[in-house]
């Protein structure tokens, strides 16, 4: 009987700690939750990357509930995140997206860069009429366009980067007259080539051949490198790709002789690009990224690097930027919208001139280009490596996606 | 002409790196009747060792590559002991495990240190130059082992003893087993010796590309493709199979584009198949 009775009592108190601890805390914090939804690869193919763009999220998150949280019709707000793992596939996106919207309720999605993923997410995104602020485009009207009016990209995004990395391309190597141009053959290709070709012409540049696009599985570069090589353009640009391909790119074109510049199209960091080519293939490579000591670094990239490398214990700064400005991005247009309606902060983001961003105070654009004004375009540093040392080249301060 | 020997040089290069990859895979298949699906991981795995050791202890580049080899090679006793041989001449239940030791092991690598850009420092740097082409050192030395480790397994097996052991239990373990053969220790060397080639591929691999924890997924389709086309149960036959995968693999992306290419390789093994069943030199399945 004892017996009994002393589990009753150990029972009744394991009970109260269950349920009443949870209580006592709710109780003790007046803020209430901004539930943003993450989605990110955790796992498959490119989570190296894609699980850093998490960690730039969870930053953003700390960064904004440090400094008082979000203020909406003078009710505070901290932000939660809730990560969802979209597993690097188009299948995993849209499973993931449905758990976020049907399962967790969330009204706001940040995150997601590969074209596929940001367009399968969509499919869910759109008719439920969640907000979304993607991380990258590549171009591809699935992604971006009149039949996404939810969605906004909080970043230049690849056309960004043809603009400005093309006019930097003329103006640093005037001499410059024709391009071959490579591009990862993961849909986007048809829709990044007008722009290349019709952003290389406002520079007087021309392509060389064909789009030399080469799959996302592959192995060796070295077939698409001398292709490129044979064509000897004065200078070959890159759009998009992560680090590993891109370094592996850039190897085998200079294996493969070729000596002249090549210009990045998108945004990494250069160090990344050292790694996998080498110090002999690292000459005349330049990109969109930050040197990590680039002395026009803005005190918020201080932030995220110093305490980003305290935290995660590595350097990929680049990437925890792309995964920060989503969540700051989308905060910004909640606490302008004054509401947490998606519709109202929709018509409140599309109405904003200017936004800020880790890189600085940045413009809302992309009508013409997208068919939407949802496009957040900012400054960006461009980094290089000559002689197999990375270097800063100065920032393009006026970008501008029409 | 110079760029017809490029492509040819490349070809040849690009086939070495199949046939390194392929050669466990293939090993442990034709002997131990296992669908090693976890090769690419093994593979992969392999690599980030000898990254470790090279690298965060200072090793000796090539000590660290022996070094890798062995360390998988003990790893592929366990597995085994431990994961194999619980569902020996049970097809389905080996591939479901190996299957299984594929996101075992890249989660792990992914969780560890699979957030950072590794390469390994290259074995040989420097550049062959000859009249005006130039070929990676790094690349002749990746093809000269591939080709080398070939010829030795090969050798291993029809001229040793374990050797043909192996060839006995891969033809009818039973009858094998009748004879005095231990079918399980010669499974066990077999295991060994897939695996601690996967770590000699991982890492010239990852000194010629670079280390990342989703690399074994790419080169483990390679390796199927090869075996597929050489013929199950023929080692010597991956010579030819890597060499036809990868010389399409580098010429057609020159003249055409990457689905087109894709689709064209795989169709010309569908072609090779319809015609050969079993492969190019493969013995026909029972």
């Amino acid at each position: 009987m004892k017996k009994f009775k002393l589990s009753g009592v150990l029972i009744a108190c394991i009970l109260s700690v269950i349920f009443l601890l949870p209580a006592a805390g709710l109780a003790g914090n007046t803020a209430k939750k901004l539930r943003i939804g993450y989605l990110s690869g955790l796992t498959g193919f490119a989570s190296d990357a894609e699980r850093i763009h998490l960690q730039g999220g969870e930053l953003a998150r700390d960064w904004i509930n440090s400094n008082g949280g979000v203020t909406i019709k003078g009710e505070k707000y901290m932000v939660e995140l809730v990560p969802e793992d979209h597993k690097c596939s188009a299948d995993g996106a849209v499973s993931g997206a449905t758990k976020l919207v049907y399962d967790e309720k969330v009204k706001y999605i940040a995150g997601t860069i590969m074209p596929f993923t940001v367009a399968a997410v969509t499919t869910v995104t759109e008719p439920a009429g969640v907000i979304r602020s993607v991380g990258y485009n590549c171009g591809t009207p699935q992604e971006f366009s009149t039949s996404t009016p939810y969605t906004f990209l909080s970043q230049n995004g690849t056309i960004g980067a043809i603009i400005s990395g093309l006019g930097w391309l003329k103006k640093n190597f005037p001499e410059t007259k024709t391009i071959s141009v490579f591009i990862p053959d993961d849909g986007a290709i048809p829709y990044l080539e007008p722009q290349v070709k019709k952003w290389g012409e406002k520079n007087g540049l021309t392509i060389k051949g064909d789009i030399i696009g080469w799959p996302l599985n592959t192995i060796d570069f070295t077939p698409f490198a001398l292709k490129a090589v044979k064509r000897d353009a004065d200078a070959v640009v890159m759009a998009n790709g992560w680090p590993a391909m891109v370094g592996n790119v850039l190897k085998a074109m200079r294996e493969a002789g070729y000596k002249k510049p090549v210009v990045g199209l998108h945004y990494l960091q250069v160090q990344d690009v050292l790694e996998v080519a080498g110090k002999e293939a690292s000459d005349k490579y330049y990109i969109h990224g930050l040197n990590l000591d680039d002395p026009e670094m803005t005190d918020m990239i201080k932030w995220i690097y110093d305490t980003g490398k305290t935290r995660y214990g590595h350097e990929r700064l680049a990437f925890w930027i792309e995964g920060f400005d989503p969540v700051y991005v989308l905060v910004q247009a909640i606490e302008m919208a004054q509401s947490l309606d998606p519709n109202d902060i929709k018509k409140a983001w599309a109405k904003m001139d200017t936004i800020e961003t880790a890189y600085g105070t940045s413009k809302m654009g992309g009508e013409k280009t997208y068919g939407l004004r949802h496009a957040v375009v900012g400054p960006r540093p461009m980094a290089g490596l000559e002689n197999g040392v990375p270097k800063s080249m100065g920032w393009i301060r006026d970008i501008m996606v029409p | 002409m110079e760029y017809v020997i490029e492509i040819a040089i490349n070809a040849i290069l690009l086939s070495s790196m199949y046939i390194l990859a392929a050669s466990g895979f293939a090993l442990v298949l034709s002997i131990m009747g296992v669908l090693n699906f976890a090769h690419g991981a093994l593979y992969m795995v392999g690599g980030y060792v000898c990254y470790q050791l090279a690298i965060e202890y200072s090793i000796n580049l090539y000590v660290s590559l022996i070094l890798a080899a062995g360390i998988m090679a003990f790893f592929g006793i366990l597995l085994e002991r431990f994961c194999f041989r619980p569902f020996y001449g049970d097809f389905f239940s080996s591939v479901i495990m190996s299957i299984a030791l594929i996101f075992i092991l890249q989660t792990t690598i992914n969780l560890t240190v699979g957030v950072h850009v590794r390469s390994l420092p290259a074995f040989v740097p420097g550049m062959f130059k000859m009249g005006g082409i130039a070929v990676s050192m790094e690349r002749l030395f990746t093809a000269g082992v591939g080709v080398s480790l070939l010829c030795c397994l090969v050798l291993f097996i029809r001229k040793t003893k374990i050797g043909m052991q192996m060839l006995a239990v891969s033809q009818n373990a039973d009858g094998a087993a009748l004879q005095g053969i231990r079918i399980h220790r010669v499974a066990a060397i077999a295991m060994a010796l897939g695996c601690a080639m996967a770590a000699i591929a991982g890492s010239l691999m990852g000194a010629l590309f670079d280390l990342n924890t989703f690399m074994g997924d790419l080169i483990l389709v390679k390796a199927i493709q090869v075996v597929i086309l050489s013929g199950i149960g023929s080692i010597g036959g991956i010579l030819i199979g890597g060499l036809i995968i990868g010389t399409l693999d580098s010429v057609l992306p020159l003249y055409t584009t990457p689905a087109i290419t894709q689709t064209v390789g795989l169709t010309i093994i569908i072609v090779i198949l319809l015609i050969r069943p079993q492969g190019l030199f493969g013995r026909e399945m029972e």
